[in-house]
């Protein structure tokens, strides 16, 4: 059985080619059952109940924030955090760490690829607290400007927020280089791993960061869930930023007592059936058959390079060497709105645009791109597919 | 009259275009990249429009290229200029301008445009939804005849 067989969305879909995967992968059936396992055998609350079914989903629900901890080399279970997915992780993170560790005057330091997600929530709260906000400038490629980095560093940041890998060009960041000489500085470091997580071996102990973000629906597992790695050195900078109940030690008229984290970030219910879905999800990527198809892919993603400079009026973008699958081009002098009709009308799923990374854009003197995404389920004949619908597009344009 | 005035009236005069006959042309085409081509040579019928109607302030947004949309009223009228930096998308602002160039208010308003762009035959992404600039297009030129 070939890999894509697990996935249903192709038979359901037999037309269409499905490059986009940055945006969202397709879903495995063993994620799909293990979410309708959940709510078909086991629905009950965590944490709540002391009935059998609930004290089982309790046990289940903790494995899991265990079996988390292992997939990223995390010390302690209690140093996962669930969220709603990366963005909401970020977006706690300026509120829970952000209010009350960024000071006037202070800096943060981000990466200029970033997608909004790690700018905007920085830029914000750098502007509501008199912080400066920099950016570290980004080489033709899209790699960082290292000695521009180091510049910036001379600042002492307080924060640098980075990406493990681009969103909207692929590239394989340097982040062990860049955590290493943020943390000679003693900057709090956070890394951005959306699209790092379903590629690439993720060690937050190695990486020496203090935060690590990524959402389940970009590495084979369903929305609405994302995991936030705390390190244990910085947990007592952090304040909770929501209130209500499972997070609370006791509560009396007059005062609060908190419990520590991870219950302190989780009030109410927590995205249950998604966190099965995403135990699935790190099984099915720590299988033989997985671990197999990801070397495919990386010659998958060579043949997709070279059949696209095989094209004249093909410009590419990114390092197309340090690369999680991502090919992002532009067709010259043609309009994106152009091509990417032309394409969707011949059944090609890819994305276009300037994919939440504007300023990145605009450092590659670019409106937007096109970008096509590998997938574990991703084969020849989808790629064939794609050049040749591009090609058939290119000359309806000319 | 300011020189835009004329320049869009200029435009709106200059357009030769028949929704009927835009209709039975695309209704010829069995394929789809000849209904595209179809689609490219109708907007190649539009005039150019010269830098100062490419302003910003005349952008339509809620598109993914560039597009400008310029109207007036002359004698009960109403006076299109409109165009794109993306040929597919140039095609369609011909389609639409077919269909509102030059017409009443009443002609405007009582016009089926969902009826005639499903005539066209044309696919989900080229017709007017809310994620194409072409459904802002269409709104501006309603909310103009109301």
């Amino acid at each position: 059985m070939s890999i894509k067989q697990q996935f249903p969305f192709f038979s359901n879909n037999p037309d269409i080619v499905y490059l986009d995967s940055a945006a969202t992968t397709q879903k495995p059936n063993s994620v799909i059952e293990a979410i309708t396992q959940f709510y078909t055998h086991s629905n009950a609350n965590a944490h709540r109940g002391n009935y059998t079914t609930a004290n089982e989903v309790t046990t289940k629900y903790e494995a899991i924030r265990n079996k988390v901890a292992h997939f990223i080399h995390a010390p302690s279970p209690q140093d996962i955090i669930w969220t709603k997915g990366t963005t909401d992780a970020i977006n706690l993170l300026a509120k829970a760490w952000g209010d009350h560790n960024i000071n006037p005057g202070d800096y943060i330091v981000v990466l200029g690829s970033e997608h909004h997600a790690n700018f905007v929530p920085w830029q914000q709260l750098a502007k509501a607290k008199q912080a400066n906000f920099k950016t570290v400038n980004i080489l033709p490629d899209g790699s960082p400007d290292l000695e521009h980095y180091e510049l910036l560093l001379r600042s002492n940041p307080k924060l640098v927020a980075i990406q493990h890998c681009s969103n909207a060009l692929g590239n394989i960041q340097p982040v062990h280089h860049l955590l290493s000489l943020a943390r000679d500085t003693g900057a709090t470091t956070l890394v951005d791993g959306a699209q790092a997580i379903a590629h690439i071996p993720v060690n937050v102990s190695d990486l020496g960061c203090d935060f690590y973000v990524f959402s389940a629906h970009k590495m084979y597992g369903p929305m609405g869930l994302g995991v936030l790695y705390i390190s244990n050195k910085v947990k007592q900078n952090i304040q909770p930023y929501q209130f209500g109940g499972e997070m609370i030690e006791r509560v009396s008229i007059e005062e609060t007592l908190f419990r520590p984290i991870p219950a302190l970030l989780e009030t109410g219910t927590q995205n249950i059936s998604a966190i099965f879905g995403l135990s699935a999800a790190i099984d099915f990527i720590e299988s033989s058959i997985f671990q197999y198809a990801l070397k495919n892919k990386t010659q998958l993603f060579q043949y997709l390079i070279d059949e696209l400079k095989k094209i004249n009026e093909v410009q590419l973008f990114g390092n197309t060497e340090k690369n999680i699958g991502v090919a992002s081009f532009k067709v010259l002098e043609e309009s994106t709105a152009d091509v990417s009709a032309l394409l969707s009308e011949q059944n090609i799923a890819i994305r276009t645009g300037h994919h939440c990374a504007m300023p990145l854009m605009q450092a590659l003197k670019v409106d937007g791109t096109h970008r096509v995404s590998l997938g574990i389920y991703n084969d020849k004949t989808d790629v064939d597919r794609f050049i040749s619908a591009l090609k058939s597009a290119i000359e309806l344009l000319n | 009259m300011t020189d835009l005035t004329a320049q869009i009236s200029n435009f709106s005069q200059t357009l030769e275009l028949c929704s009927k006959e835009i209709l039975v042309q695309l209704a010829q085409q069995s394929s789809w990249d000849s209904r595209y081509r179809t689609i490219m040579l109708l907007g190649k019928k539009l005039p150019n429009l010269n830098q100062e109607m490419k302003s910003d302030s005349a952008l339509v947004q809620g598109c993914e290229s560039n597009v400008w949309l310029h109207f007036q009223w002359h004698n009960n009228h109403l006076q299109l200029a409109a165009s794109s930096d993306a040929k597919i998308v140039k095609g369609l602002i011909a389609i639409v301008l077919a269909a509102y160039n030059n017409k009443t208010r009443e002609e405007i308003l009582s016009f089926d445009i969902e009826g005639y762009f499903q005539q066209l035959q044309l696919s989900k992404n080229l017709s007017p939804s809310r994620t194409n600039g072409l459904f802002s297009i269409v709104k501006t030129i309603q909310a103009a005849a109301r």
